[in-house]
């Protein structure tokens, strides 16, 4: 009997050891995970103090001189050489003033304040900042956004034109790359004087996934939870679709790649829809973000609410045809769901909701237009 | 335990692991993991078809000295395995990951052939002693392999 009351004695004991154990451990993890925040680099300093970072995790290393071209302005030459493009910009300019507009008191924008390399290189060009409420247009940027309602489906496509890929931005939360730091992207946008944003691959939720912002590489593992694919941002502002298997952090930096993003998957390749059944990446009617390019400079940036009663969303494949239908070669989606947000002069476009809480989700990184 | 009992508890977690893994999914906006849709499955052969493989061939063996830890040890390998996918499946439906979990795996495995040892070991030692050679290699007549057992029940 004594006997017994021992042997159950250990064995509960084991038990309760190895379930403490476990629970301890578990809820560790998923602290880590999703609440602990963790600052890896300073922006500030990696892009002006310190090109090279030595993070604890992976190895950076960052180009001096793109970090530092991409902190200054697009030379004379570059900005000349897009003549028709800002001729272009010009006429849709005038055309939207012709169209309801706000005084620009309403939005004090950067961009009024600041030399913009337009100033210097295309005199010709009067210094003018026309801005609806679903538009911007000046001398190198134009954004016209357009809500659609369709299927039960409501959509916002940028239609944006830039005239230097200086002006296509990222940034980060607190503008610290680290992992569980976060804002929303409203308030990234606020803080960074964008004139335009949407939410980018939320890469501080994942240990892995090629990280290079603004021309600086914060992580070189390759992504090995979401899609096999990253989307990169080379100095002509040109998307390129790279395998994350054959993906160099380091020599993507060194041939000019000024951005990359990590999640997918691909939804648009060579004007054709290449969207995959990924289970990873949630399937079904689903809020999406998602960025493709039409021609140089030329960005369609769309984003989808879903998971409410106005509008249930969009699959993969639906939403790359919506960006074949209107010209994308390439397009790329990136994080979704209650991470979808799209900001525009200073107000949020469209609905974000996690499906039981409306509002912006914080999140690591925006991608951004502005100066 | 009693393996019947063993094989009782590891259904009943096999169909509680199923079941979380499906509602956890139903949640998911249609993100699903493998490592949480297959954890049940691991469950199932990793400890209902082993403990009554066990039963069905050679049932004695709980008698056998070195099974406790043998069962401890094996055990608690497929819960931290179980775990560990579980909590991989929970990281990948939210989109995250995690450089932890591949801890509960390795530590899972590792514990698992473990377990898987000192069972060969107990195999072996009883095979020996059944035929009456030590682990010396002489041959002993007339020795009972019960006086390596330590009694335990059933």
């Amino acid at each position: 009997m004594k006997k017994s009351h021992n042997v159950i004695g250990k064995r509960v004991s084991w038990v309760a050891t190895l379930v403490i154990v476990m629970a301890f451990s578990s809820a560790f993890t998923l602290l880590d995970a999703f609440v602990i925040p963790k600052a890896y680099v300073v922006v500030a300093q990696a892009q002006t103090e310190n090109p090279t970072l030595a993070l604890d995790e992976v190895e950076i290393a960052g180009n001096a001189s793109l970090a530092g071209s991409n902190s200054v302005e697009p030379e004379e030459g570059e900005t000349l050489a897009n003549a028709d493009l800002v001729g272009s910009i010009k006429a849709k300019l005038d055309e939207i003033a012709a169209e309801d507009t706000i005084g620009l008191d309403a939005w004090n924008t950067s961009a009024e304040v600041e030399t913009t390399p337009a100033d210097t290189s295309v005199g010709e060009v009067q210094t003018e900042v026309i801005i609806t409420d679903h538009s911007y247009v000046d001398e190198n940027i134009s954004i016209s956004v357009e809500t659609i309602e369709e299927n039960g489906v409501v959509f916002y496509v940028a239609d944006i034109q830039l005239s230097d890929v200086s002006y296509l931005r990222t940034a980060f939360a607190n503008n610290t790359f680290g992992r569980n730091i976060t804002q929303t992207t409203s308030e990234m946008a606020e803080a960074n004087g964008a004139i335009f944003a949407i939410n980018g691959d939320y890469y501080g939720f994942r240990d892995t996934g090629l990280i290079i912002r603004n021309g600086v590489l914060y992580r070189d593992v390759p992504e090995n939870s979401l899609s096999d694919q990253s989307l990169t941002i080379d100095g002509e502002g040109n998307f390129e679709i790279v395998d994350n298997s054959q993906a160099s952090g380091k020599s993507l930096v060194e041939e000019g790649v000024l951005q990359s993003f990590s999640f997918g998957p691909t939804l648009v390749e060579d004007g054709q829809v290449v969207a995959t059944v990924d289970k990873t990446v949630s399937q079904g009617d689903n809020p999406r973000t998602a960025i493709g390019q039409i021609s140089p400079l030329h960005y369609l940036f769309i984003v989808v609410d879903g998971r409410t009663d106005t509008s249930d969303g969009m699959t993969l494949q639906e939403l790359a045809q919506v960006f074949v239908d209107r010209g994308a070669e390439v397009a790329y989606n990136l994080d979704g769901g209650g991470s979808s947000a799209m900001w525009l002069n200073g107000t949020l476009l469209n609905n974000p909701t996690n499906g039981r809480r409306a509002g912006e989700r914080n999140i690591s990184d925006i991608i951004y237009i502005g100066y | 335990m009693k393996l019947k009992n063993t094989i009782i508890t590891y259904s009943l977690f096999t169909i509680v692991i199923y079941l979380f893994a499906k509602m956890y999914e139903l949640f998911g906006h249609g993100v699903t993991s493998l490592w949480m849709s297959n954890a049940y499955l691991y469950v199932l052969g990793l400890g209902v078809f082993v403990f009554i493989l066990l039963k069905m061939s050679i049932p004695e063996i709980v008698q056998q000295r070195g099974y406790r830890p043998f069962y401890q040890i094996y055990n608690s390998g497929v819960a931290i395995l179980i775990n560990g996918m579980l909590l991989r499946g929970i990281l990948e439906i939210a989109g995250g990951s995690s450089a932890y979990i591949s801890w509960f795996l390795f530590v899972g495995w590792g514990l698992i052939g473990i377990g898987v040892v000192l069972f060969l070991k107990m195999l072996i030692s009883k095979v020996m002693l059944t035929s009456g050679i030590t682990e010396s290699g002489v041959k002993i007549e007339n020795r009972h392999s019960d006086t390596h057992m330590e009694g335990k029940t059933c």
